[in-house]
C-alpha cells in the first residue's frame, strides 16, 4: 500500500502536467456525462451544462483538492515560493546585497575558521591507525627513551628530536639544512611509507651503522632534482658520508613543517654526556592491539623510577613525575587549541550580528510588506502558508549569503594560512573539504531559519482591518519595534564583547613586544655561521676562525661592533649543564642544579646591551688558550645560590669534569627561554663562558662549539651586511654555510607571531562587528525615521526646531548603544577571563581598554544614527502631511 | 454536497490502494476513466462493513432500549 502511494506520488511529481491534464479531462468528462443526462430531461444544450456545472461545483477546487491528495502540492509549494522569493530579491536589490554581504562575510568567516579546526584538531593524523599514536608529555634523554622501548610491554616506544642543524658540504654550495634524529623504528611506528627507497632498519640508530639518511620531498626536489635514482647516493653532512636511503611523499613532514630530513639517533651508552644529557627528546609510542590509553598510563607511571633511577648522575626523585602519555594528536595541537577556540567564538559571535543585523532588515521589510500581507490573507492564504513562504524567502537568503560566504572562506583561508605562524601544526594541509562544505551548508540553514523565523511569525499575524485602514501607511506593531531594539542592543553587546577582546590582545602583544628582554636588540644584525662539528675538534682552529671572521665584519663599513654567540635569546639553543656549586648543598632528594651555558665572544654583553652589575665583564685576555676559567653569572642566579652573599670569586664546575670556573661577574638577566621567561622551570640559572678552549659545547671534554651565531651592530642599512657576510665568509672557508640571515628585532617579531596572528585575526573580527554593528543601527534608525516621517512633519509644524528633532532622533540611538554598550562591557568581564592564558601584562578587566572601547562604540552609534537623524531634521512639514 | 467532492475521494481511495484505476473507452466510444475495487479495497471494505454494521447494531440496540 505504502509501496503504491509512493508510486503515485512519484509519478505526479515527474509527470505534473500529464497529470493535471488528465485530471482536468476526466473532471470535464464528467461535466459532459452530466449535462447529456440533464438534457434527456428536458432543457436546452446551454441549460443542460449550465446544471451540470452547477451539480458539479467547483472545478478548481476540485482539483486543487485531487492535486493535494497526489501530495506534491509541497514541493510545488516550494518552487513557486523560491520563484517568488528570487523575485523579490530582485526588486530591492539595495536590501538584497546587504543582506547578502553580511550574511557572506559571517558566514565565510565561521567556515574559514572552521576550516582551519577541521584540518588541524579534527582530522584523524595522516598516519597508519592514528588512534592508537602516543606520545609523552616530557621529553626525554635517549638513555631514558631505551629504558622505555625496552621495558615496554604494552606499547611500541620511538623517539625523535624536535630539530637538529646539519650541514650539506661537497654539493655546489654549503647548506645549513634542519632534520630530524628518529629511532630507527620511528617510522613503523608512525607507520608511514617512503616515496622511494626505504625507512630506517632496526638497529641503525647504533654506532657505526648510522651513516643513513631520508631526505625529504622538499629537499629531494630541492637539491637533487627528484632523482628517482637518489637511493645508494652518498652525501656529506656536517663532514660524515651519509647514502641515502629514501625519500618520503610531499605530505610528510614530522614533527614540524621545517624537517628537510632524518637521520637515525645515534645510541652510545659509552658517552654518557650525549646519552643522557645533550638533547632531550620528544618520544612517541603506538599502542599494542588491545591495550588500552589507561593500561598505558599505568604501565608509564610504573616505568618511571626505573628510568629516573638509570641516569647516568642522579635524578631527583620526583623527576618527571607529572609525565604521562596521551593522545599523539591532543599533544601536537595543545598550543594552538585555545587560540583556535577562541577564534571560534570570536566568529560565532560576528555570526550573530551578522544574523540580527539580517533580521533587522527582514522586519522592516515585513512592515512595509504588511499590505501585500495582507491581500494575501484576504484572499484566503493560511497563516501558516505565509510563514512558510516568509521562511522560504530568508533561507533562499542564507543559502544564497553561504554561498557567497564560501568564495569569502576560500580567499579567507588563503590569507589566514599565511596569517598564522608558518610552524603551526598540520596548517599546511588545511583546505576546504566535505566536511566543511557539510558544515557551511548546515550553518547557512541554520542562519536563515534563525533570522527568518523571528519577523516571519511576527508580521505573518496581520490585522486585516487594521491593515487595510490605514491605506498601506507604516504601521509597524509596537511588538516587533521591541524586538528590532532589542536587536540593536543585542548587536552592540556582542560587538563591544569582540573590540575588548581584541583590545586586550592588542595591548597584550604591545606589552609583550615592549617588554624588557633583558637587551637591546635594535640595530643589530645576525646570521648563524656553522662549520661543521669536526672543524673545531682541533683546538684553535675554530678560534682562529671566529677571531678572523670578527675582526673581518668590524672592518665592514657601517659596523661598528660584532660579537659572536652560541644561540640567540628564544632559538632554544644553548648548552644546559649539571653543575657542582662549591658550598651549595642539595636538598635531598632534589636534583643536580642546571645551569644554561651560553658561550660567547667577550664583546657580546657589550654588543647587546647586557648590564653588568657586579665585578668586571669578559676580556679577549680571557679567551685565550692558557686562560683562567671564568664565568659570568645573571643576577637572579647569584640571588638563588649566594643569596646575600657576595658571589664573586665563587666556583662552579660541570659535573663531569674536574676543573672549577671562578665566578667574575653579575650581570644583567636575559629573556632567553620565552619572551616571559629567563629559562625553563627544570633549570636553575644563566651563566655565560668566555668562547675559547674551556667552553663546553655537549657533554665531552672542554671545546668551544662549532656553530656560532654572528651579532653584527650596524648603523644604516643592514641589509647589505648579509652579501657582504657571505663572501667574507667563503673567503675564509667554502664550506662553511651561512644561514638565517636577519635583524635581531626581526627574529624577535618572528616570536610573536603566534600572539600577533591571535591579535590581528580578532581585531579583523573586532572590526567587522563594528561596521556591521553600525550597519545595523543605521538600517534601523533609518527605518524608524521613514516610519515617523509623519510625526516629525506634525511636530515640525507645531514649531519643533530641527535641532530638537535631530536630539530626539540621535538621543533614541544612543539610549540603545549605551543600553547595549554596558550590556557588552558586562559580558567582556565574564567572557574575557577565558582568554586569560592569551594575555600577558594587562589584566582581563583592564579599566583603560573598557573605558575606551565603551566611548568608542557611543561613538560609532552616534555616527551611524546622524545621517538618517539629520534626514529626520530636514523633512518638510507639508510633505510629510500631505503624504498620507 | 457537490459531485465534484467525488473526485478528491475517489483518488484518496486510489492512493490508499483500495481502488486502481484506468484509461478505457466508454460506451459512446470517448476516453474515460474506469475505477476498480482492488483485492486488499475488497478486503478493506469487508472490514468497515463489518465496523459499520457492529456501529448499526449497537446504535439500534441502543434505540430499542429507549
Amino acid at each position: 500500500m505504502k509501496w503504491k502511494d509512493f508510486g503515485l506520488r512519484l509519478r505526479a511529481l515527474l509527470f505534473r502536467r500529464r497529470m493535471d491534464e488528465e485530471l482536468q479531462e476526466e473532471l470535464q468528462f464528467h461535466i459532459e456525462m452530466q449535462a447529456r443526462k440533464n438534457q434527456r430531461n428536458g432543457p436546452d444544450t446551454a441549460e443542460a451544462k449550465r446544471q451540470a456545472r452547477l451539480q458539479f461545483g467547483s472545478v478548481v477546487r476540485a482539483a486543487e483538492e485531487c492535486r493535494e491528495v497526489r501530495g506534491i502540492s509541497s514541493i510545488e509549494i516550494l518552487a513557486k515560493d523560491l520563484h517568488f522569493a528570487l523575485r523579490m530579491l530582485r526588486k530591492s536589490p539595495g536590501f538584497t546585497a546587504v543582506a547578502l554581504l553580511t550574511m557572506a562575510l559571517g558566514i565565510g568567516a565561521n567556515t574559514a575558521i572552521f576550516s582551519i579546526v577541521n584540518g588541524i584538531l579534527l582530522l584523524p593524523l595522516p598516519y597508519a591507525n592514528p588512534s592508537r599514536l602516543v606520545a609523552t608529555t616530557s621529553d626525554y634523554p635517549k638513555g631514558a627513551f631505551v629504558v622505555m622501548r625496552d621495558g615496554s610491554q604494552s606499547m611500541d616506544f620511538a623517539a625523535n628530536t624536535d630539530s637538529t642543524e646539519l650541514n650539506l658540504t661537497g654539493l655546489n654550495s654549503p647548506e645549513r639544512l634542519i632534520g630530524s634524529a628518529v629511532s630507527a623504528n620511528w617510522f613503523s611506528v608512525l607507520g608511514v611509507h617512503p616515496k622511494v627507497g626505504r625507512t630506517f632498519h632496526p638497529g641503525e640508530d647504533q654506532p657505526g651503522k648510522d651513516g643513513v639518511v631520508i631526505l625529504s620531498y622538499s629537499l629531494w626536489q630541492r637539491r637533487f632534482g627528484s632523482d628517482p635514482n637518489i637511493v645508494g647516493r652518498t652525501i656529506e653532512l656536517e663532514g660524515q658520508s651519509r647514502e641515502i636511503v629514501g625519500a618520503m611523499p610531499p605530505n610528510f613532514t614530522y614533527p614540524s613543517p621545517k624537517i628537510e630530513l632524518w637521520i637515525p639517533l645515534h645510541l652510545d651508552p659509552s658517552k654518557p654526556g650525549d646519552y643522557w644529557g645533550a638533547s632531550y627528546m620528544s618520544v612517541l609510542a603506538r599502542l599494542r592491539p588491545r591495550v588500552s590509553l589507561e593500561r598505558a598510563r599505568a604501565e608509564f607511571a610504573a616505568l618511571r623510577p626505573k628510568v629516573v633511577a638509570a641516569f647516568a648522575w642522579r635524578m631527583p626523585d620526583d623527576s618527571f613525575k607529572n609525565s604521562t602519555v596521551m593522545p599523539l594528536q591532543n599533544l601536537l595541537v595543545f598550543d594552538v587549541k585555545p587560540k583556535l577556540i577562541i577564534l571560534l567564538v570570536a566568529v560565532g559571535l560576528l555570526l550573530l550580528i551578522a544574523c540580527a543585523n539580517v533580521a533587522n532588515l527582514l522586519l522592516a521589510r515585513a512592515t512595509t510588506r504588511q499590505r501585500e500581507i495582507a491581500v494575501r490573507t484576504a484572499l484566503g492564504a493560511a497563516r501558516g502558508r505565509i510563514i512558510r513562504q516568509l521562511v522560504t524567502e530568508s533561507v533562499l537568503l542564507a543559502v544564497l549569503g553561504g554561498g557567497l560566504g564560501l568564495l569569502v572562506a576560500y580567499y579567507g583561508l588563503s590569507v589566514l594560512k599565511t596569517t598564522l605562524p608558518a610552524d603551526t601544526q598540520r596548517l599546511v594541509t588545511v583546505a576546504v573539504d566535505a566536511r566543511v562544505l557539510t558544515f557551511t551548508a548546515v550553518l547557512a540553514l541554520l542562519t536563515g531559519l534563525a533570522f527568518g523565523a523571528m519577523p516571519a511569525t511576527g508580521s505573518s499575524r496581520v490585522d486585516l482591518v487594521d491593515a487595510f485602514k490605514t491605506a498601506g501607511a507604516k504601521g509597524q506593531s509596537e511588538k516587533s519595534h521591541r524586538l528590532s531594539r532589542g536587536l540593536i542592543i543585542g548587536e552592540v553587546a556582542v560587538a563591544a564583547v569582540l573590540v575588548i577582546g581584541a583590545g586586550l590582545l592588542i595591548k597584550s602583544l604591545w606589552s609583550l613586544a615592549n617588554s624588557n628582554q633583558g637587551y637591546r636588540p635594535e640595530g643589530i644584525f645576525t646570521a648563524s655561521i656553522s662549520p661543521n662539528d669536526s672543524f673545531c675538534e682541533s683546538i684553535g682552529r675554530c678560534q682562529a676562525f671566529y677571531n678572523d671572521l670578527l675582526a673581518r665584519v668590524r672592518a665592514l663599513p657601517g659596523v661598528t661592533d660584532a660579537a659572536a654567540s652560541d644561540g640567540l635569546p628564544l632559538s632554544g639553543i644553548w648548552q644546559t649543564i649539571p653543575s657542582d656549586i662549591d658550598g651549595y648543598t642539595i636538598k635531598p632528594g632534589a636534583h643536580v642544579p642546571m645551569l644554561m651555558e651560553r658561550v660567547v665572544s667577550p664583546e657580546y654583553l657589550h654588543l647587546m646591551s647586557i648590564p653588568l652589575f657586579q665585578g668586571r665583564a669578559f676580556t679577549a685576555a680571557d679567551s685565550a688558550p692558557n686562560a683562567e676559567r671564568v664565568v659570568l653569572i645573571s643576577k637572579t642566579t647569584a640571588e638563588r645560590f649566594w643569596p646575600g652573599k657576595n658571589p664573586i670569586g665563587q666556583h662552579i664546575k660541570p659535573r663531569w669534569l674536574n676543573n672549577w670556573w671562578t665566578v667574575i661577574g653579575v650581570v644583567g638577566d636575559v629573556k632567553e627561554d620565552t619572551m616571559t621567561t629567563n629559562h625553563p622551570d627544570w633549570i636553575d640559572g644563566e651563566m655565560y663562558t668566555p668562547y675559547g678552549p674551556h667552553a663546553i659545547a655537549g657533554r665531552g671534554p672542554e671545546a668551544p662549539p662549532a656553530a656560532m651565531t654572528l651579532l653584527a651592530r650596524a648603523s644604516g642599512d643592514v641589509s647589505q651586511i648579509g652579501a657582504e657576510l657571505r663572501g667574507l665568509v667563503a673567503g675564509i672557508n667554502p664550506e662553511v654555510p651561512v644561514s638565517q640571515m636577519q635583524t635581531l628585532p626581526g627574529w624577535i617579531s618572528q616570536a610573536v607571531a603566534g600572539p600577533r596572528s591571535t591579535a590581528s585575526l580578532f581585531s579583523i573580527f573586532a572590526g567587522l562587528a563594528v561596521l556591521l554593528g553600525a550597519v545595523g543601527i543605521y538600517g534601523v534608525i533609518s527605518y524608524f525615521v521613514a516610519q515617523r516621517t509623519r510625526e516629525i512633519g506634525i511636530r515640525l509644524a507645531l514649531g519643533a526646531r530641527g535641532k530638537e528633532v535631530l536630539f530626539m532622533i540621535v538621543g533614541q540611538s544612543a539610549r540603545l548603544a549605551l543600553l547595549g554598550v554596558g550590556i557588552g562591557l558586562a559580558g567582556a568581564l565574564l567572557l574575557t577571563r577565558l582568554m586569560g592564558s592569551l594575555l600577558y601584562g594587562v589584566a582581563p578587566s583592564d579599566p583603560l581598554i573598557y573605558t575606551v572601547v565603551g566611548a568608542l562604540l557611543l561613538m560609532v552609534a552616534l555616527a551611524a544614527s546622524y545621517v538618517p537623524a539629520r534626514r529626520a531634521m530636514r523633512v518638510d512639514p507639508v510633505v510629510a502631511l500631505r503624504h498620507e | 454536497m457537490n459531485q465534484g467532492s467525488l473526485y478528491p475521494a475517489l483518488h484518496r481511495l486510489e492512493h490508499r490502494g483500495w481502488i486502481k484505476a484506468d484509461w478505457g473507452i466508454s460506451e459512446l466510444g470517448r476516453r474515460a476513466r474506469f475505477y476498480t475495487i482492488t483485492a486488499s479495497g475488497r478486503k478493506q471494505l469487508e472490514i468497515e462493513a463489518e465496523s459499520w454494521s457492529k456501529l448499526s447494531e449497537a446504535i439500534a440496540r441502543v434505540l430499542r432500549m429507549a
